[in-house]
């Protein structure tokens, strides 16, 4: 373990923040909000919109996973760096 | 239910289902941690591009939208204010002096006096002139105000329906109540089935104008199916227009599932009583049109269905789904051979079978993952595939099935959909829109039904097809995501090796014949195991899944079983 696998692990993390925050900011994300009764209506377009919802539900879901996962590389990388600090300590 | 739309928010919808497809496909990682996240990305922008895109462009191709710029256009210079209208897809025609006749006539009776009238039209299913349909149309959006605003008339109209087959006729011509449409398919059902004669044709056409009208609202279409009598009289009943009949057959149990997920369950109700019917008075087959129906469908139930395939004989296919609270006796696992048996008897339903066991394979093999060779859920395909070879012997449709399943008859269907289920099963999720798959997939089985050859049919049967397949789908799993190799032990097989093995997998994909197939799975085989040895122990895990050798035993040529 050394302090670049910390970075590493780090860097990762800020990825995978970044890529939730693009995904939630991705214009789909509210394109239901377009997609009312006002604007169309019928068998197709409700077959549309309910489709549009699971998909939208999964990647609400996928953006807190990755949220998740990245909390977890963050603990793992807090972890590295305090063991090389009391090796250094030791060591010194 | 009217399809009905604002011309200038379709455009602006259009617009920003563009954008949104865009920024998905902008949206990148090479971090296996970013697998998942990736797919559900990739779902969400297949299902734009395949179906929101083409139906916003065909609304906007329509010829309503010029009809209503040319109005808008003059409203905006009159009133100089921007306007928003609703339009109907279907206008209506300008009012014919027969149409003003009839409406004013019926607009002046009575109740009672519109169900005299209607005794005395008796069982002419068009009183009028038959040039001038708009007359038609004056007495169904008549009887359909009176509908609406009395529940005994209308339960008096259902009453009389059976004998008077204008009143179906005219839930085709204006927007009467689902549940006052479906009424009256069912009475019409429950009469003395018609199976001769002109009055039985007449009567055939107006209750498929009633089925074909109700489409639009696929949960009514559902409670029909939920009707024992009503579907024995459906699945019997030679006059029906085959098409119509598998539209309201696939609307009620794979698209009022798809819209509400706890339909579920009377849709495993509504098969689990055709299941009884195939084992009884259906045992010789149903009309193709609900075989087809059924078939199709079963792309959103197969990945529940087959989970409760666990033992055979007389053991019973418990269908137990705990997010809806479903529990199902379907039958025993003989008795729901014996439905699928009675599919089977109709080709292009032999074909949706097969393309939904191969749609379902690589749902399932993708949707593993990393984890594929943990064999999670993959036994449930083996255990599907030898259930449908089962049937397919006894009906001796095994050959055509195969054929079915392979890739390029699945990759017409675009992908596969089930119902809301919460799962790492399947990566396809819900990326299709039912009516586009239902249609898509009756015409490719007819059109694939139609062109068999003979000389073409694989030497093995649906089981040794699937085996294939998950070893194909196995292959393409890893071929197509990088970022699982290196958790499957595969990080150390060189980038030239995957580039032969994905030469090798498209040369399978794209063989020509079955006996092309066959040479090329031996060659990608061959070299898997003498030139990738890693990539050919991992293929070898995939393969050790509980049934799967099974499927791989030699069956006997049709009809000697």
């Amino acid at each position: 373990m050394n302090i670049i696998q910390a970075t590493r692990l780090r860097e990762r993390a800020r990825h995978l923040r970044g890529l939730a925050t693009a995904m939630e900011a991705s214009p789909a994300m509210n394109l239901d909000h377009h997609a009312g009764d006002d604007t169309w209506r019928g068998r197709k377009p409700s077959l549309c919109r309910a489709i549009l919802a699971a998909n939208l539900h999964q990647l609400h879901a996928a953006a807190e996973d990755l949220r998740w996962q990245a909390y977890l590389f963050e603990q793992q990388a807090l972890e590295i760096e305090i063991m090389v600090r009391r090796s250094i300590v030791l060591a010194g | 239910m009217e399809t009905c739309y604002d011309p200038i928010k379709i455009r602006e919808l259009s617009r920003r289902a563009l954008t949104s497809i865009d920024s998905l496909t902008a949206l990148t990682s090479s971090d296996q941690a970013a697998a998942d996240a990736l797919r559900a990305v990739r779902l969400t922008r297949q299902n734009l591009e395949d179906h929101w895109i083409p139906l916003l462009r065909e609304i906007e191709d329509s010829t309503a939208m010029v009809s209503w710029l040319s109005t808008a256009l003059a409203a905006v210079r009159l009133s100089g204010e921007r306007t928003s209208e609703w339009l109907t897809h279907h206008s209506p025609d300008e009012p014919t002096a027969e149409n003003l006749r009839v409406r004013a006539a019926f607009a002046e009776m009575s109740d009672e006096e519109v169900l005299s009238w209607l005794s005395f039209a008796g069982d002419d299913p068009f009183p009028w002139n038959e040039q001038d349909r708009s007359a038609l149309a004056a007495f169904a959006d008549d009887l359909a105000r009176r509908v609406d605003a009395d529940d005994s008339f209308a339960e008096q109209l259902v009453t009389l329906a059976p004998t008077i087959p204008l009143i179906a006729m005219a839930t085709g011509e204006a927007a009467f109540p689902g549940t006052f449409t479906g009424d009256v398919i069912i009475a019409m059902l429950h009469s003395t089935p018609w199976f001769g004669g002109l009055d039985a044709h007449a009567e055939a056409h107006a209750v498929q104008v009633a089925m074909s009208a109700l489409l639009e609202e696929p949960a009514k279409c559902l409670d029909v199916l939920a009707d024992a009598e009503a579907l024995f009289a459906l699945a019997r009943w030679p006059l029906l227009d085959t098409t119509i009949l598998q539209q309201f057959a696939t609307a009620g149990l794979y698209e009022a599932v798809l819209l509400e997920g706890k339909s579920l369950e009377d849709g495993y109700e509504v098969l689990a009583e055709l299941t009884r019917l195939a084992n009884g008075p259906l045992d010789g087959g149903m009309q193709p049109g609900m075989a087809r129906g059924v078939a199709i469908s079963m792309t959103g139930y197969i990945d529940t269905l087959a989970p409760a395939v666990r033992h055979e004989g007389s053991n019973p296919v418990l269908v137990i789904d705990q997010r809806y609270d479903i529990e199902i006796d379907l039958g025993t696992y003989d008795e729901v051979v014996d439905l699928f048996g009675a599919l089977m008897r109709d080709a292009p339903a032999q074909a949706a079978l097969g393309a939904a066991l191969g749609g379902y394979t690589i749902a399932v093999v993708n949707g593993l993952g990393e984890n594929i060779t943990e064999h999670l859920g993959l036994d449930r395909v083996t255990r599907f595939a030898d259930l449908l070879g089962d049937a397919a012997r006894v009906e001796q449709a095994e050959l055509v099935m195969a054929a079915a399943s392979e890739e390029t008859f699945r990759r017409q269907l675009g992908g596969m959909a089930r119902f809301g289920i919460d799962a790492g099963l399947t990566a396809s999720g819900v990326g299709v829109t039912a009516r586009s798959l239902a249609s898509r997939a009756s015409k490719a089985a007819v059109d694939w039904a139609a062109r068999v050859d003979p000389d073409e049919m694989p030497d093995l049967g649906i089981p040794s097809q699937t085996y294939d397949l998950i070893t194909i789908a196995a292959l393409a799993l890893v071929v197509d995501t990088p970022a699982l190799r290196s958790s499957l032990g595969l990080g150390g097989v060189k980038d030239n090796s995957w580039d032969n093995i994905e030469e090798r997998l498209e040369a399978v994909e794209e063989s020509s014949s079955q006996h092309e197939r066959v040479a090329n799975m031996s060659v990608l085989n061959r070299y898997i195991e003498d030139e990738v040895p890693d990539v050919g122990g991992y293929v070898r895990d995939v393969r050790n899944v509980e049934g799967l050798a099974e499927l791989t035993e030699q069956r006997g040529a049709v009809g000697e079983d």
